[in-house]
């Protein structure tokens, strides 16, 4: 039988068919037009066989030792976080307080609190500076992953 | 979620295989997924359908992130090329076992020369067994483009592995 225009119609509706995934209307327009057309009848089948055929094709596990080690990566890496967290507040909150302390203990003359800041904040503004070069280096750099 | 995971890394782990060729790559695509997969605020929970698909997608992602990673390092002629066909056990029948083995060859040979995205349609429906609305979520396309492409991929494989039997 030639393709007709109903044919070119049902088209990719045979994929749709062949995977369940037409309305009932529309399945059982191409299952009628597949019962008198030979050619697209035809094509139904290899596309099935192809399809069987990909479904079976083999690809290997990842090994159970390996695949243990990249779940039980996330409790390692959870903790680690954690750790980094918990260091990080309480460095921040020690800053808070010492900075708090600092600046209204009244035992302490006003110049030293300046030059004492001024020194700090240098201090910090430096590590900042060279943290975030850093950074941007590690991020940016394509050869930091090269093996010499 | 460490259960749910359990569930989807093997499946996971072949996609990022398919994409990328070579185990080590897939597994650290697939680490670096199941990372995100934890950290993520956004993640559907991991008990519910859409976690699968959603998870795919990072690996997907992942997974093109390496192959361009890898690009841009212009690493790949100093690599051992490990071809993208794998040994098979599916048969205990030696003869049988050959006969799969060939197919298998030819399936595969015929996946790699499919354009990417005509190749992920075939291996997400026909290997990974997922419905069009998850291939959509996968590939972030829209659904209805899913079926039509799908079904011009599986046109052109026909067509590949009908000129392979020629032969």
């Amino acid at each position: 039988m030639k393709k007709t225009s109903l044919c070119e119609h049902i088209g990719e509706q045979l994929s749709g068919f062949l995977d369940g995934e037409l309305s009932q209307q529309e399945s059982q327009r191409v299952s009628v037009h597949l019962s008198q057309c030979h050619s697209c009848s035809q094509t139904y089948e290899q596309l099935k066989q192809i399809q069987g055929a990909v479904s079976q094709t083999y690809y290997p596990n990842l090994e159970q030792q390996k695949m243990d080690a990249v779940l039980q990566d996330l409790t390692s890496r959870r903790m680690f976080d954690f750790a980094w967290f918990a260091i990080v507040s309480g460095v921040l909150i020690s800053i808070v307080f010492g900075v708090y302390h600092f600046w209204f203990d009244s035992s302490i003359a006003l110049y030293s609190k300046i030059v004492m800041s001024l020194i700090w904040g240098g201090g910090i503004g430096l590590f900042l500076t060279v943290l975030r070069q850093r950074l941007i280096i590690s991020k940016t750099d394509k050869y930091n992953k090269v093996d010499l | 979620m460490q259960d749910t995971l359990a569930k989807v890394t093997q499946g996971a782990f072949k996609l990022a295989l398919q994409i990328l060729g070579q185990t080590s790559d897939a597994q650290d695509a697939l680490q670096d997924s199941v990372s995100v997969a934890i950290a993520h605020r956004g993640a559907p929970n991991s008990s519910s359908a859409d976690f699968k698909p959603w998870f795919f997608r990072v690996v997907r992602n992942k997974s093109i992130d390496k192959l361009r990673e890898k690009k841009r390092h212009q690493t790949e002629e100093f690599d051992e090329q490990v071809p993208h066909v794998f040994e098979t056990n599916l048969a205990t029948d030696p003869e049988q076992a050959a006969q799969t083995t060939q197919l298998n060859q030819k399936i595969q040979a015929a996946l790699a020369v499919l354009p990417e995205q005509q190749r992920e349609l075939v291996l997400l429906k026909d290997y990974h067994q997922m419905s069009y609305l998850e291939i959509a979520e996968v590939l972030d396309i829209p659904k209805g483009t899913v079926m039509s492409g799908l079904h011009r991929a599986r046109l052109a494989l026909k067509t590949l592995l009908t000129e392979t039997v020629g032969d």
